[in-house]
C-alpha cells in the first residue's frame, strides 16, 4: 500500500434480502483512493455504484443488507464499526452529496438552520458562531447575498442553488473524503458546468479526496484521476482516467464509449450494445457481460474473469481489446 | 410544401399570486415561436428546463391550447379545427413522451395500449388490428410474446419502444418526440436513437425532437432551433450551428457539454441561472448572463435575423 492511500476497499460484497433469497448487488469490489485525488465510479443503472457509496458511509440497513469485505480509512477498519462508531465517521470524515437536490433537504427547515445543525453536530458551533460560519459557507459555494439566504427555505431556491447548499453542508465539516453520487445529473448543462467547477475548486482548497459516481463518461473525464468501470456488481476495468478513455480494453467500456452521441460530427449510426444490464438476481453464469458481447465465446459463458493486468491497466475479460487506441 | 409550419406561437399561463390568489399575472411560456420542418427531416428543439420547449411541442399538437399564432401541419390549419375534426386529425400527429414509466396505462396490456389509436380512429377489423400490432412490435424490436404483458414487466428501454409503437400505429406524418431518450441508460439510449432513425428512413415521417442534451440533438437533427425563456434565439442547419454557434447562449450551451476527449479540468463557460419566466429581464432575456451584452441589450428585445446560409440568430451584437 502506498503511503498516500486514504481509502482501501477490498472484497466488498453487498447483498439484499429478497423474498426467498439474498440478491447480490456488489460482488467482491476492490478499490483504493489516494489523498486529494478523485476516483470516478462509472456504470449504468443497477451496476452497484450507489450501493457501494452507501456502504462506505455505513448507511445500508443492517437487517436487510449484508455487507462483507474490508473498508479501511487511513488505516482504520470501518466494516466492523457499530452505530456509534459510524457516527464519528459519517458526515465528519466521509461526507456525501446526493443526486437529487430537491429531496435531500428538509423542506420545513430554513437553509441556515440545516447548515447550523451540521456545524453544531460536527464542530460544536452554536448561536452566532454557527450562523456566521454557515453564511461563510454559502458564500464559499457561490450563493450571492448569503446572510439573507440563510432564512430561505429549500422551495425558494433553484435546483442549482440547492445543490450548492448540499455541497456546503457536506463540506463544512472538512471531511477527508467526499462521496458525490451523480451530483449534477438532475441539473441543466450550464448549471452542471458551474457545479463541477465549484467542486474542483473546493477540492483543491480543502485537499479532500473524492469518489465521483456517474453514468456520464464526459463528466467523469473532467473530474477523475482514476476510474473504475462497473458492470453488474463487478469492476470490469480499472486504471487512470487517461489509460481507460484513450485505450479502453473491456468490450463493455468500448461499447459505452461508442454509444455516447458525442459532440462530434454526425457519423451515422451509434454503436449500441444489444440487450440491457441484467437486474440483480438474474446475473448470468460466467462473464456477466457475455450475453451482450460481440467477442464472447463458450469460455466466457463458463468463467467469470477477475481483474488482471492487461496492457497498461486492469481489465476483467478473457478477450480484451488491445492496442486499437481510442474509440472512433 | 413543408410538413410543419409554426408562426408566432404563444402560450400563456395564468399565475395566481397574492392574498387568496386574487392578483393574477401571466407567464409567457412560449412567446412568439416560429418553426419549420420538412417531411423526412428532424428538427431539434433544444434548451434548458423551463425554456418552454415541451410546452411548444404540446401546443403544436393542441394538447395545450395556444393563446395566439398559426400552426400548419401538412397543409391543415390545426388551430382552426373544431373538436371533432381535431380528433380525426390526431392520426396525422403523434407524440412520444419522456417518461416511459408513466405514459402507459398500467392496467392494460401493452398490446391494448398500442391498438388504442387504431380503435379510436376505427382503423381495420379486430383481426386486422391484431395483425398491425404484431407488425408494430416486430418493427420496434419487441417479441410477439410481449403483446399480452403489462407495462410493469418491461424495462425502461422496452417501454419506450412500446411508446414508439403506440405513436406509429396510426401512421402519423409528424411525430413529436419529447425527451424520448433522456430517462434511458446510455447503451439503451443508442438503441432507441438508432431505431428512430431507421423508422424515419422507412416512413419519411418528420420528427420534432425536443431535448436538453446537445450531443443527442446534434446526432439526430437536420435543423436545430435553440430556445431560451420562451423564444427561439438561434436556428439553422444542425452541423453548421454546432460547429459555429452564433448566439452567446448557444455558445455557452455547447461549450458546457463535457464532451469526451477534453481531459481533466473544468472551467465553466456559463455564469448564473435561467431567470424566472414570471419576471423576465427587460430587453434581451439572456443579457444578465451574457458576456457580450451592451447597453442596448437591456432595452430592445432582439428578433431573429438572417445570418446567411439558412441561419437565423436573435442577437444584434453577434451579427455585428
Amino acid at each position: 500500500m502506498a503511503d498516500d492511500t486514504l481509502l482501501e476497499v477490498q472484497g466488498l460484497t453487498i447483498s439484499f434480502r429478497g423474498a426467498d433469497r439474498w440478491l447480490p448487488a456488489v460482488d467482491g469490489l476492490s478499490l483504493s483512493l489516494a489523498k486529494g485525488k478523485t476516483l470516478g465510479l462509472v456504470g449504468e443503472s443497477g451496476c452497484g455504484k450507489s450501493v457501494t457509496a452507501l456502504s462506505l458511509l455505513g448507511l445500508l440497513p443492517r437487517n436487510s443488507a449484508s455487507v462483507t469485505g474490508s473498508i479501511r480509512l487511513a488505516g482504520q477498519e470501518l466494516s466492523n464499526l457499530d452505530d456509534e462508531g459510524w457516527r464519528a465517521v459519517r458526515g465528519r470524515r466521509v461526507s456525501m452529496v446526493f443526486q437529487d437536490p430537491m429531496t435531500a433537504l428538509n423542506p420545513l427547515m430554513s437553509i441556515g438552520a440545516q447548515l447550523s445543525e451540521v456545524l453544531r453536530l460536527h464542530l460544536g458551533l452554536s448561536g452566532k458562531a454557527a450562523r456566521d460560519e454557515a453564511a461563510q459557507w454559502l458564500s464559499r459555494v457561490g450563493i450571492p447575498d448569503p446572510v439573507s439566504r440563510l432564512a430561505n427555505h429549500p422551495h425558494e431556491m433553484s435546483g442549482g442553488m440547492r445543490q450548492r447548499v448540499l455541497i456546503a453542508m457536506a463540506l463544512c465539516s472538512r471531511p477527508e473524503i467526499l462521496l458525490a453520487d451523480e451530483p449534477t445529473t438532475a441539473l441543466d448543462v450550464t448549471i452542471q458546468a458551474q457545479i463541477l467547477e465549484l467542486l474542483a475548486d473546493l477540492q483543491a482548497e480543502l485537499g479532500m479526496a473524492m469518489v465521483f459516481i456517474t453514468h456520464d463518461l464526459g463528466v467523469v473525464e473532467r473530474v477523475a484521476d482514476d476510474l473504475c468501470v462497473m458492470y453488474a456488481g463487478k469492476v470490469v476495468e480499472a486504471g487512470t482516467s487517461g489509460q481507460i478513455l484513450s485505450n479502453p480494453l473491456h468490450p463493455y467500456t468500448r461499447g459505452l464509449l461508442g454509444a455516447v452521441p458525442g459532440f462530434r460530427p454526425r457519423t451515422g449510426r451509434l454503436a449500441s450494445i444489444p440487450g440491457r444490464v441484467p437486474p440483480a438476481g438474474q446475473w448470468p453464469e460466467g462473464c456477466r457481460f457475455a450475453p451482450r458481447c460481440g467477442r464472447a465465446d463458450t469460455a466466457c459463458q463458463a468463467t467469470l474473469p477477475g481483474l488482471a493486468p492487461s496492457g497498461d491497466h486492469l481489465c476483467a475479460c478473457l478477450h480484451p481489446h488491445g492496442g486499437e487506441g481510442a474509440v472512433a | 410544401m413543408s410538413l410543419l409550419s409554426v408562426r408566432g406561437l404563444e402560450v400563456h399561463f395564468a399565475q395566481k399570486k397574492g392574498w387568496l390568489g386574487r392578483t393574477r399575472s401571466t407567464v409567457r411560456a412560449v412567446d412568439g415561436v416560429d418553426l419549420d420542418l420538412e417531411p423526412g427531416q428532424t428538427l431539434g428543439l433544444v434548451g434548458e428546463s423551463g425554456c418552454g420547449k415541451t410546452t411548444t411541442g404540446r401546443a403544436i399538437l393542441r394538447l395545450i391550447e395556444p393563446k395566439a399564432g398559426k400552426v400548419e401541419i401538412d397543409g391543415t390549419d390545426v388551430l382552426s379545427l373544431d373538436s371533432s375534426r381535431l380528433r380525426a386529425f390526431r392520426r396525422r400527429m403523434q407524440i412520444v413522451f419522456q417518461d416511459p414509466y408513466s405514459s402507459l396505462d398500467p392496467r392494460r396490456t401493452v398490446g391494448q395500449s398500442v391498438a388504442e389509436g387504431l380503435e379510436i380512429h376505427g382503423i381495420g377489423s379486430a383481426a386486422d388490428r391484431r395483425d398491425r400490432v404484431r407488425q408494430l412490435f416486430d418493427k420496434v424490436g419487441l417479441a410477439e410474446s410481449h403483446i399480452d404483458r403489462h407495462p410493469h414487466e418491461f424495462s425502461g428501454g422496452q417501454r419506450q419502444r412500446i411508446g414508439i409503437a403506440r405513436a406509429l400505429a396510426v401512421e402519423p406524418k409528424l411525430l413529436v418526440l419529447d425527451e424520448p431518450v433522456s430517462a434511458l441508460d446510455v447503451s439503451v439510449q443508442a438503441q432507441v436513437i438508432n431505431l428512430l432513425e431507421d423508422i424515419q428512413a422507412e416512413t419519411g415521417m418528420g420528427y420534432l425532437f425536443i431535448a436538453h442534451d446537445m450531443g443527442v440533438v446534434r446526432h439526430v437533427s437536420h435543423e436545430i432551433a435553440v430556445m431560451y425563456l420562451g423564444r427561439i434565439v438561434e436556428r439553422g442547419p444542425a452541423e453548421d450551428l454546432c460547429r459555429n454557434p452564433l448566439h452567446p447562449y448557444t455558445k455557452q450551451l455547447i461549450s458546457s457539454v463535457p464532451s469526451l476527449g477534453g481531459g481533466k479540468g473544468v472551467r465553466s463557460p456559463a455564469r448564473g441561472e435561467l431567470p424566472s419566466p414570471l419576471n423576465p429581464p427587460p430587453g434581451c432575456a439572456f443579457h444578465p448572463r451574457c458576456p457580450m451584452a451592451v447597453a442596448a441589450c437591456r432595452e430592445a428585445r432582439p428578433v431573429l435575423n438572417e445570418a446567411g446560409s439558412g441561419r437565423q440568430v436573435a442577437c444584434p451584437v453577434a451579427l455585428g
